[in-house]
């Protein structure tokens, strides 16, 4: 069970940098506020359910700036 | 569609339908339950109970990366009912491995129900399609485990 939880843990932080990595940082501050803040969130996060939420973006507006700000959704 | 060939019916939780707003995902979400091939279910008190309690179990836990409402729903449901979930968020999957509550859930995410679809050559052109499709990117380390990385 440990092993499984350091692998998934690894996997998620994988899945971080290649977040980080292929944003379009430009075009994500370009973005105004809260869609800037949302897009930070997701990329931290990957969660799209929590950083629509917590900002109060639609989650299927948030998935086309997703798109656009070249943001991968990472299965891991 | 291929993944009606490994289910004859997707069931989605209302918390998760509702959340479908747009065009083409909406159409394309009411032509399958207009054939019946997807049903919404309506939210339903036994199924709230479980996902509260897995809201807490999993968002309690550290080691475990948070779960959404809608996603526990979902899980919850499937426990209930016996069903495997379909999702893309590692948090179900991880809670169901490590959860003595939701031992016997079966969650899988797109990787594993492309690998149940196809194998080979065919598997690898339909990762790259649904990879340029959705945008969705796989773990390496399981794409080297199949042998298509």
């Amino acid at each position: 069970m440990k092993d499984l939880l350091e692998r998934y843990r690894e996997e998620l932080e994988w899945a971080r940098e290649l977040r980080r990595k292929e944003a379009d940082w430009s075009y994500i501050e370009s973005r105004p506020e809260p869609l800037r803040t949302a897009l930070k969130l997701l990329v931290e996060t990957g969660d799209l359910w929590y950083a629509a939420a917590l900002t109060g973006i639609d989650l299927e507006e948030l998935n086309e700036e997703r798109v656009r700000a070249k943001i991968p959704l990472v299965v891991v | 569609m291929d993944l009606f060939s490994l289910y004859n019916r997707l069931l989605a939780p209302f918390a998760v339908f509702s959340e479908i707003k747009r065009e083409p995902a909406r159409s394309f979400a009411f032509a399958l339950a207009a054939e019946r091939r997807l049903l919404v279910v309506p939210r339903l008190e036994a199924v709230d109970a479980l996902a509260l309690r897995i809201l807490e179990l999993v968002n309690a836990d550290p080691s475990l990366p948070p779960i959404d409402p809608p996603e526990a729903y979902a899980l919850a449901f499937a426990k209930r009912a016996g069903y495997p979930l379909l999702t893309d968020n590692a948090s179900p999957k991880l809670a169901s491995l490590t959860l003595e509550e939701l031992r016997g859930v079966e969650v899988l995410d797109s990787l594993d129900v492309l690998r149940l679809l196809y194998s080979g050559e065919t598997l690898f052109k339909a990762l790259k399609e649904f990879t340029e499709d959705t945008g969705v990117r796989f773990s390496a380390r399981r794409l080297r485990e199949l042998g298509v990385a």
